[in-house]
């Protein structure tokens, strides 16, 4: 028979043995929590590192990430599971996935370069150009100048067009951005080769449609009224959006993400334009102000100066809310802005 | 009495060991509070490393002409603002450029005889990161040297 | 006797604790953002000279490559000599040592010597475990320059 001694350490070995399980497996427990939450930050910090070094130096890069960390993208933030990522200040597109490629594109309007950074996986881009106007492939070309070039990534963005007339599911490969911009496009016009709707399947591309007639059948659909402007139309349902666009930037914000995606980076292209104009006409007034700069340039300046002021209150304004009209008097604004900009440079004043 | 001493034996024993588990979780908690103040360190490098890349490569701030960055143009110096600044790289840190030849603050009345310029400095602590620059002349064509420091506002200034 | 291995270790866990919290972190890439900046902004300066010696980089190639060449009042040899080294201390950070090496790109002798170097310890700065290093190059006629900016603390 046990004495009550024996009793007494068996009940005392029990209780702390019961404490010390309940103290490791809490400790166990919420540090494997935090653990893997901080893997997961871990991952997104040098994400962030990985975009902010592009931006910053223009040389794009690869990122890699496994199990698909980034559940959505709604600019500015990038949510995950543990946090969600706030991207600002830098204008980004994103498209998740795993494997990325990290490239900085512009839209360079000489006075003001707009950087933006566009992260995309590994994307097969097909353009149906339909019909054979010259405005057709004029947009193509301003499209594909706003998409990455991942000649000097791994993870590659790869351009098509489709398809061939007598055969619907016979279309061009025609490799990455520069290629195609600089050889292909070129050929495909000179040649004026005619396209035809495509039957191919859809899930392996992502397919622009280019027509000037807009009751084509297509789930995201171009239609331009000259070389810079024109409509978008995406299909929701048996609706379809309309969407105006000023530029092939306007077109691929919508094409990658939608109407959020296009009234984000409109927001950030305005926000860098007026801080390009104040800047440029501070900078023209504060020149005019040296002898030598009035001699050389200064009539230059003060039209130039114009230009700018028109912009940022006649046209920036409308921008909000904007029509056919207003994208037309904005690209004659942009146009001339960058002529009197070049004209001040070749003076030696730009 | 020897029962007694025996129980006595068996409880500070206990008492010891429950000791020594508290001293364990002082210690990791320690660890990760130590952990955390690092990787905050890092992170205010990581910005501060942005915005001294960021300033040395803007198109708001450099001569185009010059790819690889750094040769700041005076006039461009001059003319921006904090405000343009903070609508670009947001908020919580302060920008100087100073260079060697002059040490006047600029402004439209001093330019182009001057050479330091001052964004969105207010009083506060800030970890101070410094990085030699050109600054373009740009009614003398003339390259000259100086610094451009970047500080970051602790607590987001 | 188990009491006293559990006090053992968990003193020896705070003094591990201790020792690692004392490493100061190493911020690699502000330190090569530094040098590389500290080499381009003191290359591509203006010395006022003009000519042959209009700028630094200029100035030490003409040093390099045709010594005898006047630059102001003197050659552009002596010039270097006196303005680079200066115009170094001038914009280097106090906490910093520094030494600058020129030598042609291929392994051959152009002109009066192998190799300049400028700095007042860059054999100590040579032999430092923790130095940061910046790279440039000067594209001549005859013979491209290979110049070396290497950094380390005091």
């Amino acid at each position: 028979m046990m004495s009550v001694f024996q009793i007494f350490k068996i009940i005392l070995g029990i209780i702390i043995s019961f404490f010390i399980l309940f103290i490791v497996l809490t400790f166990a427990g919420s540090y494997s929590e935090i653990g893997e939450s901080s893997r997961q930050v871990s991952i997104m910090v040098n994400f962030k590192k990985s975009i902010d070094d592009v931006y910053t130096t223009g040389i794009p890069t690869d990122f890699e990430m496994k199990d698909s960390e980034i559940l959505a993208y709604t600019p500015p933030y990038i949510r995950t599971e543990v946090s969600n990522v706030d991207m600002d200040p830098i204008p980004l597109l994103l498209v998740p996935g795993e494997k990325f490629s990290v490239y900085r594109n512009e839209y360079d309007l000489g006075w003001l370069k707009f950087y933006f950074i566009e992260v995309l996986p590994e994307t097969n881009i097909l353009f149906v150009p339909l019909g054979d106007d010259e405005r057709v492939w004029s947009i193509l070309g301003n499209i594909t100048k706003f998409l990455p070039s991942t000649e000097n990534t791994e993870t590659k963005v790869k351009f098509y067009v489709g398809c061939n007339k007598t055969d619907s599911e016979w279309l061009y490969p025609l490799g990455e951005r520069n290629k195609f911009l600089d050889y292909w496009l070129p050929q495909f016009v000179f040649y004026d080769v005619e396209m035809g709707p495509c039957d191919i399947n859809e899930e392996d591309y992502e397919i622009i449609t280019i027509s000037e007639d807009e009751t084509v059948d297509a789930d995201f659909l171009v239609k331009p009224i000259d070389g810079e402007i024109g409509y978008v139309y995406i299909k929701d349902g048996e609706d379809h959006e309309e969407h105006v666009y000023k530029n092939g930037l306007d077109v691929v914000a919508l094409f990658l993400g939608g109407e959020r995606y296009y009234d984000y980076m409109n927001e950030k292209f305005l926000k860098e334009l007026e801080v390009a104009i104040n800047v440029k006409t501070r900078e023209s007034d504060l020149l005019m102000g040296d002898t030598n700069m009035w001699n050389r340039c200064g009539t230059e300046f003060l039209d130039f100066k114009q230009t700018l002021t028109s912009i940022k209150e006649d046209v920036i304004p409308e921008m909000d809310s904007m029509d056919e009209d207003d994208a037309v008097e904005f690209n004659y604004q942009i146009k001339e802005s960058f002529r009197k900009y070049k004209e001040l440079d070749s003076l030696g004043c730009g | 009495m020897r029962g007694q001493a025996q129980l006595m034996e068996y409880v500070l024993l206990g008492f010891f060991l429950i000791l020594i588990i508290v001293l364990i979780t002082f210690f990791l908690t320690g660890w990760q509070i130590s952990t955390t103040r690092s990787e905050q360190r890092r992170l205010i490098h990581a910005k501060a490393e942005f915005l001294l890349r960021a300033f040395t490569n803007s198109p708001y701030i450099n001569k185009n002409t010059y790819k690889e960055g750094s040769m700041l143009e005076d006039s461009k110096l001059t003319s921006i603002t904090c405000e343009d600044l903070e609508k670009l790289y947001g908020t919580g840190w302060f920008a100087e450029v100073e260079s060697l030849e002059f040490d006047n603050e600029c402004n439209d009345m001093d330019y182009p005889l001057c050479g330091k310029w001052s964004y969105c400095k207010k009083d506060g602590n800030a970890e101070i990161f410094e990085i030699p620059v050109n600054i373009y002349r740009k009614t003398t064509s003339e390259i000259d040297i100086g610094f451009l420091r970047v500080g970051l506002y602790k607590q987001g200034g | 006797m188990i009491l006293i291995v559990l006090a053992v270790i968990i003193f020896m866990a705070i003094g591990a604790f201790l020792l690692i919290s004392s490493i100061k972190p190493k911020y690699e890439e502000y330190h090569n953002l530094y040098v590389h900046n500290l080499l381009l902004s003191v290359l591509r300066r203006n010395t006022g000279y003009g000519g042959y010696c209009d700028t630094i980089s200029s100035t030490i190639a003409c040093a390099y490559m045709t010594s005898y060449r006047g630059c102001g009042a003197t050659n552009c040899r002596d010039l270097s000599n006196e303005i680079v080294p200066n115009l170094i201390e001038r914009v280097i950070k106090p906490t910093f040592d520094y030494c600058m090496i020129i030598e042609p790109e291929i392994n051959v002798t152009v002109g009066e010597t192998d190799r300049i170097r400028y700095g007042p310890r860059c054999d100590v700065v040579m032999n430092k475990s923790e130095r940061w290093t910046a790279n440039e190059k000067i594209l001549q006629h005859e013979a491209n320059l290979n110049i070396q900016m290497v950094i380390a603390e005091t």
